[in-house]
């Protein structure tokens, strides 16, 4: 039985003041050493709130997310002013971080977004693009509150929960860590350190009832012999979201959390954190996988989905439609044009460019994607992207970028440049120039100079030519 | 055996070294090969199996990052001669 049972909030805001009226002295927030009770919180929030609405015009709020007590206040008061926050990451290049701060002043609201509470911002994040330009997508409180809505009624969370908050708040996978627990009254705990090293230890430490991260956190505490059996006897329910989740990593976080449910979420940003979700059997027999990833389930209620040119065999893209759902990119009607479409009936889709296999049951299945866009570490990678600020090196003629799987482990970004002059090989400076521009989980992993682009017969690039000539066996 | 390790730790970073434009003389016992960017975490952790391969044990990942000596060139090297003494 789900222990939400009073009103129904319809924002973060008022749904944050229920819960700190509701359980004043637990503990909501556990950053570092010092726990902070909600009672705590909420005063630093409501000054937060009032500093907020007097120097702060517009609607969205940059914050710095370095996941201190300041910055957990900052984006709560931002909320308590009718304001949405946007994440800046403290790890990001500058460029990047004023490009969204800019990005979200320069961008208008509708004024009915303006009047309807439920469809103000509740945040503005920005994802990979494909023309060179992260794109922006703000996800409306409405958005988010169906997300929470949804995800409180299928799982019993309590007051009692302790919840990790590994993830960056640049990433809205973070935003079912804050939310959720602040719905539930429980203590949302951020670790020190946010390296898989140092997983282990945090767990033992701080000993969360509720874990969330991508799958390849618990890939590599797998490849250090931290999931020794019965390590973490804490955790009672695991999510995985943001990457495929093999078989072989359940089966190890399994040993590690005898105690835990585990369940895999799916869904882009432009859904609102996950819209699908399977819980995976205790029985490893009944897992239902692909290929060894285990499916992304079925999407939630209140949403819609359907596959665009479908084959005899289900396979097809997967458009999604419904609450979590957002209108479109957020100031930047040319991304609409090509991820978004209205059907005769005059219902919103997005396009997730996402291949994907429905199974008999309704289950689907993530088979790849559609596009030059590729997960690092969980985060959207348009490599199109990469392209585009290498490109703008002034010594650069021509980039490729290309992902090349590796057989142990995830793949390897490589770019391929095609100097301005022949003689130029600088890879100190094309590290350099990446690191300026782009986060660090887009700098390619390896810099090949080259001296021609192969081109196949229809005149396109030949990318299995490149990869022969230039990496395979170098 | 503490130079033995030195060596083939270095000789498998010496081509990120080069990409960042840093020589292995700068580089010191207690700079942060991975919380200064120069390797992700993945990197590292197939970099230790490869040490581990090497040199035929294996270390304990949790007792090192506890005494703060992980990913450190002297850290790992000391972690290593430790295992292989004990």
């Amino acid at each position: 039985m789900s222990h939400h049972t009073y009103p129904k909030p319809k924002t973060l805001a008022e749904l944050f003041l229920q819960t700190a009226e509701r359980y004043p002295d637990r503990p909501g927030l556990h950053p570092g050493l010092h726990p902070y009770s909600y009672a705590q919180l909420k005063q630093a929030a409501m000054e937060a709130a009032e500093n907020i609405s007097r120097n702060h015009s517009g609607p969205f709020v940059p914050v710095m997310a370095d996941k201190s007590f300041v910055c957990y206040t900052t984006i709560l008061g931002a909320l308590l002013a009718g304001k949405a926050y946007l994440p800046l990451n403290p790890k990001f290049p500058e460029a990047r971080n004023r490009f969204m701060t800019e990005k979200a002043q320069k961008g208008s609201l509708e004024i009915a977004y303006l009047e309807d509470p439920g469809r103000m911002p509740a945040y503005l994040l920005f994802t990979s693009g494909s023309t060179g330009e992260p794109k922006g997508v703000a996800v409306s409180q409405a958005n988010v509150c169906a997300y929470l809505d949804f995800m409180l009624e299928a799982y019993d969370f309590s007051p009692e929960d302790r919840f990790t908050q590994v993830f960056d708040l640049t990433f809205d996978l973070s935003v079912h860590d804050l939310f959720l627990c602040w719905s539930t009254g429980g203590c949302l705990c951020v670790p020190d350190d946010n390296s898989s090293f140092a997983m282990a230890k945090f767990i033992k430490e701080v000993k969360p009832t509720v874990w969330f991260s991508v799958p390849s956190t618990i890939m590599l505490m797998d490849r250090m012999r931290l999931l020794k059996p019965d390590a973490f006897p804490s955790v009672r329910l695991s999510f995985f979201c943001g990457e495929p989740l093999y078989d072989s990593t359940v089966e190890a976080w399994k040993q590690a959390v005898p105690n835990s449910r585990i369940v895999n979420l799916y869904g882009p940003t432009e859904a609102t954190i996950a819209i699908s979700r399977y819980d995976i059997p205790a029985n490893a027999e009944m897992v239902k996988q692909e290929m060894g990833i285990v499916s992304i389930g079925k999407i939630f209620q209140e949403n819609d989905y359907l596959l665009h040119e479908p084959s005899q065999d289900k396979r097809g893209e997967l458009c999604l439609s419904g609450k979590q759902v957002v209108d479109g990119y957020f100031d930047n009607p040319a991304a609409d044009r090509q991820s978004f479409f209205t059907d005769n009936a005059g219902k919103r889709w997005y396009k997730t460019g996402d291949l994907v296999r429905e199974d008999a049951g309704g289950d689907l299945f993530f088979l790849g994607r559609l596009d030059a866009e590729v997960k690092v570490s969980g985060y959207r990678v348009n490599l199109s992207e990469i392209e585009s600020v290498l490109t703008a090196h002034p010594s650069v003629d021509q980039a490729v970028v290309l992902y090349k799987n590796q057989n142990d482990g995830p793949g390897i970004m490589i770019a391929f440049i095609l100097p301005e002059n022949k003689d130029y090989s600088n890879e100190p400076e094309m590290d350099a120039w990446c690191r300026t521009k782009l986060p660090w989980y887009m700098i390619p992993g390896k810099f090949i100079f080259v001296d021609e682009i192969p081109l196949n017969r229809n005149g396109k690039m030949d990318k299995q030519a490149l990869l022969q000539k230039y990496y395979d066996g170098k | 055996m503490e130079n033995e390790i030195r060596v083939c730790l270095f000789n498998m970073i010496l081509e990120k070294l080069r990409r960042i434009g840093v020589s292995e003389s700068e580089i010191g016992d207690d700079f942060d090969l991975v919380g200064s960017g120069l390797l992700n975490s993945l990197e590292f952790v197939e970099i230790v199996a490869l040490l581990e391969k090497e040199f035929h044990c294996e270390i304990d990942y949790e007792a090192a990052f506890e005494k703060g000596e992980l990913t450190t060139p002297g850290g790992l090297i000391r972690t290593f001669e430790n295992h292989m003494h004990g």
